[in-house]
Protein backbone atom coordinates (compact mmCIF):
# COMPACT_ATOMS: atom_id res chain seq x y z
CA UNK A 1 0.00 0.00 0.00
CA UNK A 2 2.70 2.46 0.50
CA UNK A 3 3.95 2.27 -2.53
CA UNK A 4 0.54 3.82 -3.53
CA UNK A 5 0.74 6.99 -2.26
CA UNK A 6 3.68 9.53 -2.25
CA UNK A 7 6.76 9.28 -3.90
CA UNK A 8 6.94 6.06 -5.57
CA UNK A 9 10.35 5.70 -7.11
CA UNK A 10 11.46 6.73 -3.49
CA UNK A 11 9.22 4.16 -1.68
CA UNK A 12 10.05 1.51 -3.68
CA UNK A 13 14.04 1.96 -4.07
CA UNK A 14 14.27 2.29 0.09
CA UNK A 15 11.80 -1.40 0.46
CA UNK A 16 14.07 -2.89 -1.94
CA UNK A 17 17.02 -1.81 0.31
CA UNK A 18 14.70 -3.75 2.64
CA UNK A 19 14.62 -6.73 0.90
CA UNK A 20 11.20 -6.23 0.77
CA UNK A 21 9.55 -9.27 -1.93
CA UNK A 22 6.45 -7.42 -3.10
CA UNK A 23 8.84 -4.66 -3.82
CA UNK A 24 11.08 -7.03 -5.48
CA UNK A 25 8.58 -8.26 -7.39
CA UNK A 26 7.19 -4.71 -9.03
CA UNK A 27 10.30 -3.64 -9.74
CA UNK A 28 10.34 -6.96 -11.34
CA UNK A 29 7.16 -6.86 -13.51
CA UNK A 30 8.37 -3.04 -14.20
CA UNK A 31 11.18 -4.05 -15.66
CA UNK A 32 10.91 -7.44 -17.30
CA UNK A 33 10.22 -6.88 -20.74
CA UNK A 34 12.30 -4.36 -21.13
CA UNK A 35 14.87 -6.01 -19.64
CA UNK A 36 14.84 -9.16 -22.14
CA UNK A 37 14.56 -6.68 -24.94
CA UNK A 38 17.93 -5.28 -23.79
CA UNK A 39 19.02 -9.03 -23.06
CA UNK A 40 18.12 -10.60 -26.32
CA UNK A 41 20.40 -8.03 -28.40
CA UNK A 42 23.61 -9.44 -26.98
CA UNK A 43 22.62 -12.93 -26.16
CA UNK A 44 20.50 -14.74 -29.45
CA UNK A 45 19.07 -17.69 -27.85
CA UNK A 46 15.67 -16.10 -25.98
CA UNK A 47 16.10 -18.91 -23.49
CA UNK A 48 19.96 -18.15 -22.41
CA UNK A 49 18.90 -14.62 -22.56
CA UNK A 50 16.65 -15.11 -19.79
CA UNK A 51 19.02 -16.74 -17.90
CA UNK A 52 21.39 -14.40 -18.27
CA UNK A 53 18.09 -11.99 -16.91
CA UNK A 54 17.38 -14.21 -13.32
CA UNK A 55 21.14 -13.93 -12.96
CA UNK A 56 20.75 -10.06 -13.44
CA UNK A 57 17.60 -9.84 -11.27
CA UNK A 58 19.32 -11.78 -8.41
CA UNK A 59 22.07 -8.98 -8.73
CA UNK A 60 20.49 -6.24 -8.71
CA UNK A 61 18.23 -7.17 -5.52
CA UNK A 62 21.30 -8.49 -3.89
CA UNK A 63 23.64 -5.52 -4.66
CA UNK A 64 20.87 -2.85 -4.01
CA UNK A 65 22.68 -1.51 -1.09
CA UNK A 66 25.29 0.00 -3.22
CA UNK A 67 23.31 1.92 -5.07
CA UNK A 68 23.65 5.61 -4.16
CA UNK A 69 20.86 7.09 -6.34
CA UNK A 70 23.17 9.15 -8.66
CA UNK A 71 21.88 7.59 -11.20
CA UNK A 72 18.50 6.41 -12.21
CA UNK A 73 17.19 3.00 -10.81
CA UNK A 74 16.70 1.72 -14.33
CA UNK A 75 19.79 2.49 -15.72
CA UNK A 76 21.84 1.20 -13.09
CA UNK A 77 20.05 -2.20 -13.51
CA UNK A 78 20.40 -2.04 -16.90
CA UNK A 79 23.94 -1.47 -16.73
CA UNK A 80 23.71 -5.06 -14.29
CA UNK A 81 21.74 -6.52 -17.30
CA UNK A 82 24.20 -5.77 -19.75
CA UNK A 83 27.28 -6.57 -18.00
CA UNK A 84 25.76 -10.12 -17.16
CA UNK A 85 24.84 -10.58 -21.06
CA UNK A 86 28.83 -9.57 -21.61
CA UNK A 87 29.70 -11.99 -18.86
CA UNK A 88 27.67 -15.03 -20.39
CA UNK A 89 29.16 -14.19 -24.06
CA UNK A 90 32.52 -14.05 -22.71
CA UNK A 91 32.43 -17.30 -20.88
CA UNK A 92 29.95 -19.50 -22.92
CA UNK A 93 32.14 -18.21 -26.07
CA UNK A 94 35.71 -17.44 -28.05
CA UNK A 95 35.34 -14.06 -29.37
CA UNK A 96 37.29 -12.91 -32.06
CA UNK A 97 38.90 -9.35 -32.74
CA UNK A 98 40.19 -8.72 -35.70
CA UNK A 99 42.21 -5.42 -35.61
CA UNK A 100 43.10 -5.29 -39.75
CA UNK A 101 40.79 -2.66 -41.12
CA UNK A 102 40.70 -2.27 -44.82
CA UNK A 103 40.46 1.55 -45.74
CA UNK A 104 38.26 0.91 -48.69
CA UNK A 105 35.66 0.16 -46.30
CA UNK A 106 35.25 3.68 -45.10
CA UNK A 107 34.85 4.53 -49.16
CA UNK A 108 32.02 2.25 -49.94
CA UNK A 109 29.68 3.53 -47.14
CA UNK A 110 26.64 4.58 -48.94
CA UNK A 111 25.09 7.73 -47.77
CA UNK A 112 21.80 6.58 -49.11
CA UNK A 113 18.21 6.37 -47.07
CA UNK A 114 17.15 2.78 -45.91
CA UNK A 115 13.63 1.74 -45.18
CA UNK A 116 12.02 1.30 -41.73
CA UNK A 117 10.56 -2.65 -42.37
CA UNK A 118 13.25 -4.19 -41.67
CA UNK A 119 13.93 -6.34 -38.32
CA UNK A 120 16.64 -5.10 -36.17
CA UNK A 121 16.73 -8.33 -34.50
CA UNK A 122 17.28 -10.54 -37.00
CA UNK A 123 20.52 -8.05 -38.34
CA UNK A 124 21.87 -8.22 -34.84
CA UNK A 125 21.25 -12.29 -35.11
CA UNK A 126 23.64 -12.51 -37.74
CA UNK A 127 26.41 -10.55 -36.42
CA UNK A 128 29.50 -12.10 -35.03
CA UNK A 129 29.57 -11.90 -30.79
CA UNK A 130 32.58 -9.45 -31.22
CA UNK A 131 31.05 -7.13 -33.47
CA UNK A 132 27.80 -6.77 -31.88
CA UNK A 133 28.98 -6.65 -28.58
CA UNK A 134 30.93 -3.50 -29.86
CA UNK A 135 27.95 -2.32 -31.62
CA UNK A 136 24.62 -2.41 -29.00
CA UNK A 137 27.80 -0.76 -26.19
CA UNK A 138 28.49 2.02 -28.55
CA UNK A 139 24.76 2.36 -30.32
CA UNK A 140 21.98 1.35 -27.57
CA UNK A 141 24.04 1.75 -24.38
CA UNK A 142 25.93 5.09 -25.70
CA UNK A 143 29.50 3.87 -24.55
CA UNK A 144 32.40 5.51 -25.83
CA UNK A 145 34.96 4.03 -27.30
CA UNK A 146 37.32 4.17 -24.21
CA UNK A 147 34.16 2.80 -22.44
CA UNK A 148 34.35 -0.27 -24.41
CA UNK A 149 37.65 -0.84 -24.15
CA UNK A 150 37.57 -1.22 -20.56
CA UNK A 151 34.57 -3.14 -20.31
CA UNK A 152 35.72 -5.55 -23.00
CA UNK A 153 39.57 -5.13 -22.11
CA UNK A 154 40.50 -4.45 -25.75
CA UNK A 155 42.37 -1.36 -27.12
CA UNK A 156 39.97 1.84 -28.02
CA UNK A 157 41.49 0.84 -31.89
CA UNK A 158 39.96 -2.55 -31.55
CA UNK A 159 36.65 -1.14 -30.63
CA UNK A 160 36.62 1.36 -33.30
CA UNK A 161 37.31 -1.62 -35.73
CA UNK A 162 34.92 -3.71 -34.65
CA UNK A 163 32.16 -0.77 -34.92
CA UNK A 164 33.15 -0.12 -38.20
CA UNK A 165 33.09 -3.52 -39.28
CA UNK A 166 29.68 -4.53 -37.60
CA UNK A 167 28.01 -1.61 -39.28
CA UNK A 168 29.75 -2.81 -42.55
CA UNK A 169 28.09 -6.38 -41.88
CA UNK A 170 24.86 -5.14 -40.97
CA UNK A 171 24.85 -3.15 -44.42
CA UNK A 172 25.64 -6.10 -46.52
CA UNK A 173 22.92 -7.76 -44.53
CA UNK A 174 20.15 -5.58 -45.44
CA UNK A 175 21.04 -5.64 -48.83
CA UNK A 176 20.74 -9.31 -49.19
CA UNK A 177 17.72 -9.36 -47.64
CA UNK A 178 16.05 -6.27 -50.06
CA UNK A 179 17.65 -8.32 -52.90
CA UNK A 180 15.58 -11.34 -51.56
CA UNK A 181 12.73 -9.56 -50.74
CA UNK A 182 12.35 -8.00 -54.46
CA UNK A 183 12.89 -11.58 -56.15
CA UNK B 1 21.20 15.34 -44.23
CA UNK B 2 21.26 11.64 -42.03
CA UNK B 3 23.33 8.72 -44.13
CA UNK B 4 22.57 5.14 -44.14
CA UNK B 5 24.92 4.35 -41.07
CA UNK B 6 23.09 7.17 -38.91
CA UNK B 7 19.85 5.43 -39.93
CA UNK B 8 20.43 2.17 -39.75
CA UNK B 9 21.81 2.62 -36.46
CA UNK B 10 19.31 4.97 -35.27
CA UNK B 11 16.75 2.36 -36.75
CA UNK B 12 18.39 -0.44 -34.34
CA UNK B 13 18.12 1.73 -31.20
CA UNK B 14 14.97 2.37 -31.79
CA UNK B 15 13.46 -0.56 -32.43
CA UNK B 16 15.50 -2.30 -29.28
CA UNK B 17 14.38 0.41 -27.31
CA UNK B 18 10.66 0.57 -28.15
CA UNK B 19 10.44 -3.46 -28.23
CA UNK B 20 9.38 -5.61 -25.26
CA UNK B 21 9.57 -9.30 -24.79
CA UNK B 22 7.31 -11.20 -22.53
CA UNK B 23 9.55 -13.95 -21.29
CA UNK B 24 8.33 -17.58 -22.26
CA UNK B 25 8.28 -19.19 -18.90
CA UNK B 26 8.22 -17.85 -14.98
CA UNK B 27 11.22 -15.78 -14.26
CA UNK B 28 10.03 -14.72 -11.38
CA UNK B 29 9.96 -18.02 -9.33
CA UNK B 30 13.30 -18.98 -10.28
CA UNK B 31 14.64 -15.75 -8.94
CA UNK B 32 12.96 -16.20 -5.84
CA UNK B 33 14.57 -19.57 -5.33
CA UNK B 34 17.60 -17.81 -5.94
CA UNK B 35 17.10 -15.41 -4.04
CA UNK B 36 15.89 -17.57 -0.95
CA UNK B 37 18.98 -19.78 -1.37
CA UNK B 38 20.88 -17.00 -1.61
CA UNK B 39 20.23 -14.61 1.69
CA UNK B 40 18.68 -17.01 4.63
CA UNK B 41 19.86 -20.20 4.70
CA UNK B 42 23.49 -19.45 4.14
CA UNK B 43 23.66 -16.94 6.98
CA UNK B 44 22.29 -19.55 9.51
CA UNK B 45 24.96 -22.29 8.42
CA UNK B 46 27.56 -19.87 8.46
CA UNK B 47 26.92 -18.79 12.17
CA UNK B 48 26.86 -22.99 12.88
CA UNK B 49 29.63 -23.13 11.16
CA UNK B 50 31.64 -20.24 13.23
CA UNK B 51 29.77 -22.03 16.30
CA UNK B 52 31.17 -25.43 15.85
CA UNK B 53 34.62 -24.10 14.67
CA UNK B 54 34.82 -22.14 18.19
CA UNK B 55 33.70 -25.85 20.13
CA UNK B 56 36.08 -27.70 18.40
CA UNK B 57 39.42 -25.18 18.72
CA UNK B 58 38.13 -24.51 22.62
CA UNK B 59 37.94 -28.34 23.19
CA UNK B 60 40.60 -29.44 21.32
CA UNK B 61 42.93 -26.18 23.11
CA UNK B 62 41.85 -27.81 26.49
CA UNK B 63 42.32 -31.17 25.84
CA UNK B 64 46.22 -30.56 24.40
CA UNK B 65 46.48 -28.03 27.68
CA UNK B 66 46.30 -31.50 29.73
CA UNK B 67 47.90 -33.86 27.62
CA UNK B 68 50.89 -31.85 27.70
CA UNK B 69 50.80 -31.19 30.86
CA UNK B 70 51.20 -34.60 32.91
CA UNK B 71 54.02 -35.96 30.45
CA UNK B 72 55.98 -32.30 31.85
CA UNK B 73 55.90 -34.00 35.57
CA UNK B 74 57.20 -37.32 34.93
CA UNK B 75 60.94 -36.53 33.37
CA UNK B 76 61.03 -34.00 35.87
CA UNK B 77 60.66 -36.92 38.42
CA UNK B 78 63.10 -39.36 36.75
CA UNK B 79 65.82 -36.47 36.29
CA UNK B 80 66.00 -35.89 40.11
CA UNK B 81 66.42 -39.35 40.89
CA UNK B 82 69.20 -39.81 38.36
CA UNK B 83 70.84 -36.64 39.40
CA UNK B 84 71.32 -38.14 43.42
CA UNK B 85 71.74 -41.32 42.22
CA UNK B 86 75.25 -39.87 40.45
CA UNK B 87 76.05 -37.13 43.03
CA UNK B 88 76.10 -39.87 45.63
CA UNK B 89 78.00 -42.15 43.71
CA UNK B 90 80.72 -39.61 43.32
CA UNK B 91 80.88 -38.39 47.00
CA UNK B 92 80.77 -41.90 48.35
CA UNK B 93 80.64 -44.55 45.90
CA UNK B 94 81.19 -47.47 47.92
CA UNK B 95 78.12 -46.79 50.27
CA UNK B 96 75.88 -45.77 47.93
CA UNK B 97 76.35 -48.13 45.26
CA UNK B 98 74.72 -51.18 47.22
CA UNK B 99 71.00 -49.36 48.26
CA UNK B 100 71.35 -48.48 44.31
CA UNK B 101 72.14 -51.73 43.11
CA UNK B 102 69.66 -53.39 44.94
CA UNK B 103 67.20 -51.23 44.51
CA UNK B 104 67.24 -50.72 40.90
CA UNK B 105 65.63 -53.96 40.37
CA UNK B 106 64.96 -52.64 36.81
CA UNK B 107 68.74 -52.19 35.41
CA UNK B 108 68.19 -55.63 34.08
CA UNK B 109 71.50 -54.67 31.74
CA UNK B 110 73.77 -54.38 34.88
CA UNK B 111 72.69 -57.48 36.60
CA UNK B 112 72.88 -59.89 32.89
CA UNK B 113 76.44 -57.95 32.84
CA UNK B 114 77.37 -58.88 36.33
CA UNK B 115 75.50 -62.29 36.14
CA UNK B 116 77.25 -63.18 33.34
CA UNK B 117 80.73 -62.45 35.09
CA UNK B 118 79.88 -64.38 38.19
CA UNK B 119 79.03 -67.26 36.03
CA UNK B 120 82.15 -67.21 34.82
CA UNK B 121 83.65 -67.10 37.74
CA UNK B 122 81.53 -69.46 39.54
CA UNK B 123 79.18 -67.22 41.87
CA UNK B 124 75.30 -67.81 41.53
CA UNK B 125 73.33 -65.14 39.84
CA UNK B 126 70.00 -65.42 42.35
CA UNK B 127 71.44 -63.84 45.50
CA UNK B 128 71.50 -60.34 44.73
CA UNK B 129 73.85 -59.54 47.86
CA UNK B 130 76.00 -61.51 46.07
CA UNK B 131 75.80 -59.52 43.25
CA UNK B 132 76.06 -55.75 44.44
CA UNK B 133 79.32 -57.11 46.43
CA UNK B 134 81.02 -58.38 43.47
CA UNK B 135 79.85 -55.11 41.69
CA UNK B 136 81.14 -52.72 44.79
CA UNK B 137 84.46 -54.83 44.72
CA UNK B 138 84.61 -54.35 40.89
CA UNK B 139 84.17 -50.59 40.92
CA UNK B 140 87.29 -50.49 43.98
CA UNK B 141 89.76 -52.67 41.92
CA UNK B 142 88.44 -50.20 39.24
CA UNK B 143 87.94 -53.56 36.79
CA UNK B 144 85.30 -55.61 35.63
CA UNK B 145 84.30 -59.35 36.86
CA UNK B 146 84.70 -60.36 32.93
CA UNK B 147 88.29 -59.52 33.53
CA UNK B 148 89.14 -61.23 36.77
CA UNK B 149 87.32 -64.19 35.32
Amino acid sequence: MKLLFGNKKNDLLSLLKKQDPAAQKIFYEQNVKKFLSVSKSYVSDLYQAEDCLIKAFCKIFKHIESFRGESNLESWARRIVVNECLNFIKSHKTVFYLDEINQSFHEDIHETEIDCDFNAQELLDQLPDAYRMVFNLYVLEGYSHQEIADTLQISIAVSKTQLFRAKEKLRKIYFQQQKKSEK
Amino acid sequence: MKTFKDNIEFQIKKQIEERKIVPSRDLWSEIELHNNSNNSPKSKVNWFLVAACLMLTFSLGIALFFLNQSPEIKPQMVKVTEKTTADSIVKDPVQSSIPLAVGNNDKKDIKKNTCSGKKRSGFCCNNGIKQTERSCLCKETGNSPDFHS
